[in-house]
């Protein structure tokens, strides 16, 4: 049964990755261990795409249906004290006036698949409207988005109303895109930046642990 | 039924799509992007069996790219494209498509004066090479090096000149949305007409604007004393196949100023949305329709890149690119289609000679009528554009016209492994910005980088390129 949860994944098949799941509990499996079979999964996806073998779409299925996965097996796991299926929250999204939102797409995804409890903003996000949604979720950690070099100036706007909101202490700041550079991310005080989605979800790791 | 049905006049297209995309069908963007549109490529690869052969670089089967042509179509009229204002889709008849591709421009000329140049829906294998329009296309340039860099590519024999964007102006950042950002597009397009004037060639066609992220401020760039009428105007579509009321207000615009309009896509993306390289290929035909159907352009242009490796000039890009040229010329259509160049090498690098003369050979061959670039670096570092580049790709594609597709193939064969594993590891050398590698008085390449690419040239030789 676990196996066919992992197929699920991999098919992103996000019904049948939570009927798997749910069967795999009926069966008597462990909960951890339907939840290593989602990440298992999920990893081997993720392995794919970092070679180019798979492409966006099947990953961003691949996470909807491994939250499927996690969904069902979620309250088992607590009620087993097993331990938080979420390593984290993040609000992810691009930059006011910027429109380009693929790499962040693909950041968010990596970090959905790597446990992060993930709240997606979309694109043309204002700099009060990640700060409101960071606190209405108690998030860990804000990470921006930013293709085009004129809207970099209101990503500084983020971290200043982080600081308004008193949330900077508790909220790491992460930008990443085209446009960004390490030097640049430490100029205005970011916790961190990384080239590809990938090294984010490491750098999130990192910066959470 | 819109306000506009029954009688309209062709300047109000934008209008009329406003109208459908609000009686579109709705779908959220997520299943749209995740779902939706890859299920329907997977379906048309198969369907029209479009395979990406070990043995082909650019496409060699010419059946194949006809397929594809017809993949592309079926695509726009089954599916249509995607409107993120009001998150629905809108589908276009047989009738419209037809009948913009049948009267799309094939032949339009850019410049003005002793600066004019004629830009042509080129035949596959046509012994015409195609019109090189250099610049940083877009990628980000200081204040103080934007004139000088664009000098450098105007005095080079390009036929037009893509701008960059500016960081600053007057010292203060860019930022989107603003008094300044208006400032920086007529700055942009004042400059870059002070350049080609510093070059000699104040009739030199400019593209532009890049230095805003709105529509009101790309617009703001043509004035008397900036871009002229001639000049074309840009129109991007987003990845893919999907617009915004921004795009619609540009276009609406621009129809009533009547200024050529070059349509484009920053993509097919292969990895994204867009899949593998048939399925890219295949969205790219579509999204070329979807620009001549719905912005009657002086022309269409892709930046056919690669999610893996931020360049235009990967192997799977290379074949994409060549394809979806290739589905027009075999299938007998001549709208003009230009391509963006982007190397992953920067200035003054092996690489980037070795990439621009793939990119070069292989769009060549493939009919492509305008190639904007290169711009090396991945378009992402500053400053990193200069003449060189633009004489580079001149070169070549001044010795790649008339090549026939499998000789262009076998020669590509040889010199896409030089850089291909470097390309793949993200590991090529960025280069040096522009400021490194000329005398910037002078405008004119150190004698390192002349010295370097004549060396290269010697290279392809030995590879059975010769690029005089």
């Amino acid at each position: 049964m676990l196996e066919q949860v992992k197929q699920a994944v991999i098919e992103g098949d996000d019904a049948a990755a939570a009927l798997g799941a749910q069967a795999a509990l009926d069966e008597g499996s462990d909960p951890a261990a339907v939840l290593d079979a989602l990440s298992e999964a999920i990893r081997d996806i993720g392995d794919r795409f970092q070679r180019g073998e798979a492409f966006l779409p099947e990953m961003m299925l691949a996470a909807d249906a491994m939250k499927a996965g996690v969904a069902v097996v979620q309250p088992a796991l607590a009620s087993a004290d097993a331990g938080q299926t979420t390593k984290g929250r993040v609000v992810i999204g691009t930059i006011q006036h910027d429109i380009h939102d693929i790499g962040k797409n693909i950041v968010a995804t990596f970090l959905e698949m790597s446990g992060y409890e993930v709240h997606d903003l979309g694109r043309d996000v204002s700099p009060k409207l990640f700060v409101e949604k960071a606190a209405e979720v108690g998030a860990d950690m804000v990470a921006v988005s930013v293709l085009l070099t004129s809207t970099m100036a209101a990503v500084p706007d983020v971290i200043e109303e982080l600081h308004g909101a008193g949330l900077r202490e508790r909220c790491r700041f992460i930008v990443g895109g085209a446009a960004v550079t390490q030097t640049w991310a430490d100029e205005i005080g970011a916790d961190g930046t990384a080239e590809d989605a990938a090294s984010a979800a490491i750098l999130c790791k990192e910066l959470l642990s | 039924m819109t306000p506009l049905d029954g009688g309209m006049d062709r300047r109000d297209l934008a209008a009329d799509l406003y109208f459908r995309s609000r009686e579109g069908q709705k779908l959220s963007e997520r299943d749209y992007d995740a779902k939706v549109l890859p299920r329907k490529l997977k379906e048309l690869v198969a369907k029209y069996d479009i395979r990406m052969r070990e043995d082909e670089v650019i496409p060699l089967d010419l059946a194949m790219a006809r397929r594809a042509f017809e993949a592309g179509r079926e695509l726009l009229l089954d599916l249509g494209c995607y409107c993120i204002d009001t998150e629905s889709t809108m589908a276009f008849g047989a009738d419209e498509v037809d009948a913009a591709l049948a009267a799309a421009t094939t032949r339009h000329t850019y410049g003005i004066g002793e600066s004019a140049v004629e830009c042509v829906g080129r035949e596959l294998e046509d012994p015409r090479r195609p019109l090189i329009k250099g610049g940083p296309n877009g990628c980000p340039i200081t204040e103080q090096g934007f004139i000088p860099i664009m000098t450098s590519i105007a005095k080079e024999e390009v036929d037009g000149l893509h701008t960059g964007s500016l960081q600053s102006v007057l010292g203060v950042p860019v930022r989107a949305y603003t008094p300044i950002e208006v400032l920086a597009c007529k700055k942009e397009a004042i400059w870059a007409r002070e350049a080609v004037a510093a070059a000699g060639k104040p009739g030199l066609s400019i593209l532009g604007i890049m230095s805003g992220a709105s529509s009101e401020a790309q617009d703001a760039g043509h004035f008397e004393g900036g871009l002229r009428p001639e000049d074309p105007h840009l129109i991007v579509f987003l990845n893919e196949l999907k617009f915004d009321y921004d795009l619609l207000k540009k276009l609406l615009h621009d129809k009533y100023i009547g200024c050529p309009i070059d349509a484009n896509i920053g993509g097919p993306l292969h990895g994204g949305y867009a899949g593998g390289p048939e399925t890219a290929a295949v969205v790219g035909i579509a999204e070329a329709l979807l620009g001549i159907t719905v912005c009657d352009p002086g022309d269409w242009s892709w930046y056919p890149q690669s999610l893996f490796t931020g360049a235009t000039t990967s192997r799977e890009s290379l074949w994409m690119t060549g394809m979806m040229l290739a589905a027009f010329r075999a299938s007998g259509h001549l709208p003009i289609l230009d391509v963006y160049m982007g190397p992953q090498a920067g200035p003054m690098t092996e690489m980037i000679c070795w990439e621009t003369a793939a990119e070069g050979i292989a769009n060549t061959v493939c009919g492509a009528s305008s190639i904007y670039g290169p711009c090396g670096a991945r378009m992402i570092k500053t400053d990193h554009n200069t003449g060189m580049e633009s004489r580079m790709l001149i070169e070549v594609t001044r010795a790649a016209a008339g090549m026939s597709l499998a000789e262009a193939n076998d020669l590509l064969k040889r010199i896409v492994p030089k850089y291909d594993e470097a390309i793949k590891a993200q590991a090529a050398p960025v280069g040096v910005p522009f400021q490194e590698c000329y005398d910037v008085d002078a405008i004119e390449p150190f004698a390192e980088y002349v010295e370097l690419w004549e060396a290269q040239k010697a290279e392809l030789r030995t590879v059975g390129f010769d690029v005089g």
